[in-house]
């Protein structure tokens, strides 16, 4: 019970929270532990507790008409993996699959008695608007991705944003990730790095100039 | 399909003339019931005055009120018989019949003539006329029921020449009843094994991700002008899918080809660029027309992409179980 609480309490979500609303949280809270591969929810499913990634990874996706992945956003740790869309209800849909991609903890909290000691008080709305509004911008990139950019600005954008990542996964996965052709990708980088922008050893990029970087697909947004 | 209007047509008026006939023979039974009913209740009539004229005549009470009082019955019971005798009979029936009027009327005659005198008070001479006409009564109502019961016979006779004919024409109608039926389940199977056909392969084409196995119709199974033209319809529909299948698919095969050939211009194109850059002839839209290209190529790959997968897609639906 302790270990819980002292979690929860490290979590930046929670820590608003004084000690005996941590002791509510937790009265209401489990926690559980996941492998890679495994799916914490399906698209259009609904549910009755709220998900919060405690530590891994985890990436939401959606299929397409075609049986396509169509990948969205990563969900980092001490971050929230359900997605809200209606206050008044006291269940949540889901409204795209989540697959743990690095072994993961998740913290499962009993959403109705959530919403009656929390939210229902005006108690952590500002930790949850920010969750909101960073899907938000994640959505935004994936706009920005699938509809304005070309393939030199989705590379340029991943670079510049997420380089661990990219350095993190295979070609294939990346192409995959970005809806380009993985040919297209070593394309790419070849012209990065033949303009000077960035560097690759062994395998690793290395990004020498972030900023002509942003200035590509930062051109895109322009145009 | 006409045959099987027909057919229904034919049960329909079949069935309807059955029920028709089936219930004439049940009236005309009834009618002959009620015809003994009334000739033997005249027998009884007759029987019935003239015991009355003799006890009458062997009595001197002076009352005639019994005898009145049978006459009456008698009269309404004739007026019934002739009501129902309006209805044709036979010429023998018919001529028995005015026999027996006239006979009754005789009766009636004599009846009314006792009657009369024998409210006259005895003399020797009403006393022998009284004697005369009891012996007169005797023998016409004796003939009466002669007649009565030969004119019950020629209606037995003509209700069993009835019943016969009843029967023959009850067995040809049911026999061309059941026959129609046979005929018409014999056609009605054809027809219902030529839409289960036809629906389980129409079904197939619906819902199974394969067109494969799906032959032609036989035209063997069809009787019928509209069947065969259902089926040569279908069958061409069959046909029209595969072929459109085949063209799409060699369609497919022919652009993505083209593409391929445009794919290796531009990834010249693109080298050609490359070998410029490399000699660092920088140029901000020389590279951005590279990106383009880039994109260009990206576009064209993923295209020939779905296109192929499309194909692999058409031949597996015609194919594939």
């Amino acid at each position: 019970m302790q270990a819980l609480k002292d979690l929860i309490q490290s979590q930046t979500f929670f820590q608003s929270l004084e000690e005996e609303q941590i002791n509510l949280l937790v009265s209401i809270s489990n926690l559980h532990n996941y492998e890679e591969g495994f799916i914490l929810h399906y698209e259009n499913s609904t549910s009755s507790e709220l998900l919060f990634l405690v530590s891994g990874l985890a990436r939401a996706y959606k299929i397409d008409k075609h049986e396509n992945e169509i990948f969205l956003y990563y969900i980092y740790e001490d971050s929230l993996i359900s997605e809200l869309s209606d206050l008044e209800s006291s269940t949540l849909y889901a409204y795209s699959n989540v697959e743990i991609i690095e072994d993961a903890q998740v913290l499962k909290i009993n959403y109705k008695k959530f919403k009656e000691y929390f939210l229902d008080k005006n108690l952590l709305c500002s930790e949850l608007t920010s969750e909101i509004l960073k899907r938000s911008q994640q959505l935004q990139s994936l706009i920005n991705r699938e509809f304005i950019f070309d393939a030199v600005s989705k590379v340029s954008m991943m670079l510049c944003d997420d380089l661990e990542m990219f350095n993190k996964l295979k070609r294939h996965d990346i192409s995959l990730m970005l809806h380009i052709q993985p040919a297209t990708l070593s394309r790419v980088l070849k012209r990065l790095k033949r303009n000077g922008i960035i560097d690759i050893i062994h395998t690793e990029v290395i990004v020498k100039d972030c900023e002509a970087l942003r200035e590509i697909y930062k051109d895109k947004l322009d145009d | 399909m006409t045959k099987i209007k027909f057919l229904a047509v034919l049960i329909f008026i079949l069935a309807l003339t059955l029920a028709y006939f089936s219930k004439y023979a049940s009236m005309e039974n009834e009618r002959y019931a009620q015809t003994l009913k009334t000739l033997n209740e005249q027998k009884a009539f007759t029987q019935e005055i003239s015991k009355n004229i003799f006890y009458m005549y062997n009595n001197t009470e002076k009352k005639t009120d019994d005898l009145d009082t049978l006459i009456k019955n008698f009269v309404a019971n004739m007026n019934q018989r002739d009501d129902g005798f309006e209805e044709p009979f036979s010429k023998n029936i018919q001529k028995q019949h005015k026999k027996i009027l006239k006979e009754w009327n005789e009766f009636y005659l004599l009846v009314q003539k006792f009657r009369d005198l024998y409210k006259v008070n005895n003399n020797a001479y009403t006393n022998m006329a009284l004697k005369e006409l009891v012996n007169e009564i005797y023998h016409t109502n004796a003939r009466l029921i002669m007649s009565l019961n030969k004119l019950i016979a020629l209606h037995k006779n003509s209700f069993e020449e009835f019943l016969v004919f009843s029967k023959v024409v009850h067995i040809f109608l049911y026999i061309l009843l059941i026959f129609s039926l046979i005929y018409f389940f014999t056609q009605l199977k054809h027809i219902i094994a030529f839409i289960q056909r036809f629906v389980q392969r129409s079904k197939n084409i619906v819902t199974r991700k394969s067109v494969k196995g799906i032959e032609p119709i036989e035209k063997e199974i069809c009787s019928d002008t509209e069947m065969l033209r259902a089926v040569d319809n279908f069958n061409r529909l069959v046909q029209k899918i595969n072929d459109s299948i085949d063209f799409s698919s060699q369609s497919i095969e022919k652009a993505s080809k083209s593409l391929e050939e445009i794919e290796n211009n531009i990834e010249e194109l693109l080298d050609f660029m490359s070998s410029v850059d490399s000699e660092r002839v920088y140029d901000k839209e020389m590279i951005k027309k590279e990106d383009i290209l880039i994109d260009a190529l990206d576009e064209l790959s993923s295209s020939i992409q779905k296109l192929q997968k499309l194909k692999i897609n058409l031949e597996t639906f015609k194919n594939k179980e």
